[in-house]
C-alpha cells in the first residue's frame, strides 16, 4: 500500500498537501466538463483523448494505491475510461465535478470486480425514495464553490484526522481495519473520523 | 424527517468503498430515505474526486482503448434482474432487490418472545456480519439485551423506543458494547427493521438469561 502515510516526512501527494499540489493546479475543471459534454453531444473523439490523457494515468495510480497490481490497474483504468465514453450523457456538471464522477466510476467498478456483484446503491427512480427538499437556487452552492470550500476545509484539518481519511480513501481500509493497522483504539478512530466529518460538513452545508 | 443518522465513520466507509456489502446495503437504503445523508455522501465523493485529481499520474504502457464506433444512449437501463419473490414496495432499493432476488423465499422465523427474524442474503465483513430483517409486534417489547459487537438498525416501518430515543422509518439506531437496552415497538403497527451486526447479541434480563441458558447460545 501507499508509502509513509503516517510518517513525519511531508508527502507531496497527501491529502493535506492537495490544495498546493501542482497536479491540481494544472486541471481546468470547466474544460474537463466541456470535454464530457462534447462526447455526449457529438461523440467527440478528440475530447475523449484529452480526458483520457488527464484521467487514465490518475485512475491507474489510484487503483495501484489500493493494492491493485500494475497491469490489472491499467486494464481497469481503460475500462473506466470506456465507461466515460459510453455514459457521458449521464454526467451533469451542475451536480458534480468530472473528477468526482470518475472517482465514483472507478470505485464502483473495482468493487463490482472484487465482489462479482453490483455495488449496492440507491435507485434515484425508486418510488420509495424521499425526494430532496426544494432549495432556493440562490442559496445553493455551485460545484466550483464546493470545491474551493472542500480544499480549504482539508487544509484546516489536524494531521491526525487527515491521516485517517488517507487510510480510508488511499488505503482501502474500513474504520475498523484502520484501528487494526494503526493500533489506535477503535473509539479513537471513530471519534477522529466524526470530528473530521463534522468540520467538512459544516463548511459544505453553509451557504455563503 | 429522519432524526437519527448513521455514525460518520460508516458514511466514510461507504463513500471510500471500504464498507462491507451488508453495511453498504443498509447505508444505501438509508440514503433513499434521507436527503441530508445523501448530501453528506456526495461531499465525501467530492473528496474522493479531489484525491484523484491530486494523485501523481502513473505511467501507462498502452494507448487509449479502441473506441466502439457507436455510443450507447445514456438512457439504456442496466438489465432488469427478475424478482423471484414479491416484496413490500415501501421497502426502498437496494434492500428491496436483495429480498426479491434471494434464492429462497424470505420467511419470518420466530426467534424469541416479541421477535421474529428474516435472513437477508448479503455478505458481511470477513463473513462475520449478520444481516436480517427484524419484526417486533405492535406495542411489544424485545427482551433486554446487550451487544458484543456493533449493530446498525434501520427502521423500515412502524417505530420503536429504547433508552436512547424514539426511532421511526428511515432512522438508524446504533448499538455497541456499551448498549444494554430494551426496545419497545410503537402501538398500532409492527416495527420492521433491517439489522446488520458483527456479533450476536446477548440477553441480559431475567427471562433472557433463562433463554440464553436454554438455547445454549446467545440468541
Amino acid at each position: 500500500m501507499a508509502r509513509s502515510l503516517l510518517s513525519d516526512k511531508p508527502d507531496p501527494t497527501s491529502i493535506s498537501a492537495m490544495s498546493s499540489s501542482p497536479a491540481s493546479g494544472s486541471l481546468d475543471r470547466e474544460k474537463l466538463a466541456d470535454y464530457v459534454e462534447a462526447i455526449a453531444k457529438s461523440g467527440d473523439r478528440a475530447a475523449f483523448a484529452r480526458l483520457f490523457a488527464v484521467f487514465a494515468p490518475r485512475v491507474k495510480a489510484y487503483l495501484i494505491r489500493l493494492g491493485t497490481e500494475s497491469g490489472a490497474a491499467e486494464e481497469l483504468a481503460q475500462e473506466v475510461m470506456l465507461t466515460v465514453w459510453r455514459k457521458a450523457g449521464t454526467f451533469d456538471r451542475n451536480q458534480a465535478a468530472v473528477s468526482t464522477w470518475l472517482f465514483t466510476i472507478a470505485r464502483n467498478r473495482r468493487i463490482d470486480l472484487i465482489r462479482r456483484t453490483r455495488r449496492p446503491e440507491l435507485d434515484p427512480d425508486d418510488p420509495a425514495l424521499l425526494p430532496e427538499p426544494e432549495v432556493p437556487a440562490d442559496t445553493k452552492m455551485t460545484v466550483a464553490e464546493r470545491d474551493v470550500r472542500l480544499r480549504e476545509a482539508l487544509k484546516a484539518l489536524p494531521a491526525e484526522q487527515i491521516s485517517l481519511l488517507e487510510h480510508a480513501f488511499y488505503g482501502d481500509k474500513s474504520h475498523s481495519e484502520i484501528a487494526e493497522v494503526t493500533g489506535l483504539p477503535l473509539g479513537t478512530v471513530k471519534s477522529r473520523l466524526r470530528l473530521a466529518f463534522a468540520r467538512l460538513r459544516n463548511l459544505l452545508d453553509e451557504p455563503n | 424527517m429522519v432524526a437519527y443518522h448513521p455514525p460518520a465513520e460508516y458514511l466514510c466507509d461507504y463513500a471510500a468503498g471500504t464498507a462491507c456489502e451488508a453495511v453498504s446495503v443498509l447505508i444505501a437504503t438509508h440514503l433513499a430515505l434521507c436527503p441530508q445523508c445523501r448530501r453528506q455522501v456526495s461531499a465525501l465523493d467530492h473528496l474522493g474526486g479531489v484525491m484523484l485529481e491530486d494523485l501523481p499520474p502513473a505511467s501507462l504502457s498502452h494507448h487509449a482503448p479502441e473506441l466502439p464506433t457507436f455510443k450507447e444512449p445514456a438512457d439504456i437501463l442496466p438489465p432488469q434482474l427478475t424478482a423471484n419473490w414479491p416484496v413490500e414496495p415501501s421497502i426502498p432499493e437496494p434492500l428491496r432487490s436483495y429480498l426479491a432476488m434471494a434464492a429462497k423465499p424470505p420467511v419470518w422465523r420466530w426467534r424469541l418472545p416479541g421477535l421474529s427474524e428474516m435472513a437477508v442474503a448479503v455478505m458481511g465483513e470477513n463473513r462475520r456480519s449478520m444481516a436480517h430483517l427484524m419484526r417486533i409486534p405492535a406495542g411489544r417489547a424485545m427482551p433486554r439485551h446487550k451487544h458484543f459487537g456493533h449493530e446498525l438498525t434501520l427502521v423500515l416501518s412502524g417505530g420503536f423506543s429504547d433508552e436512547t430515543g424514539h426511532y421511526e422509518r428511515g432512522d438508524i439506531g446504533y448499538a455497541d458494547f456499551n448498549t444494554d437496552h430494551r426496545p419497545i415497538a410503537d402501538r398500532g403497527a409492527p416495527c420492521i427493521c433491517f439489522v446488520v451486526m458483527d456479533a450476536p447479541l446477548k440477553l441480559t434480563g431475567p427471562l433472557g438469561r433463562m433463554i440464553n441458558w436454554a438455547f445454549g447460545t446467545s440468541r
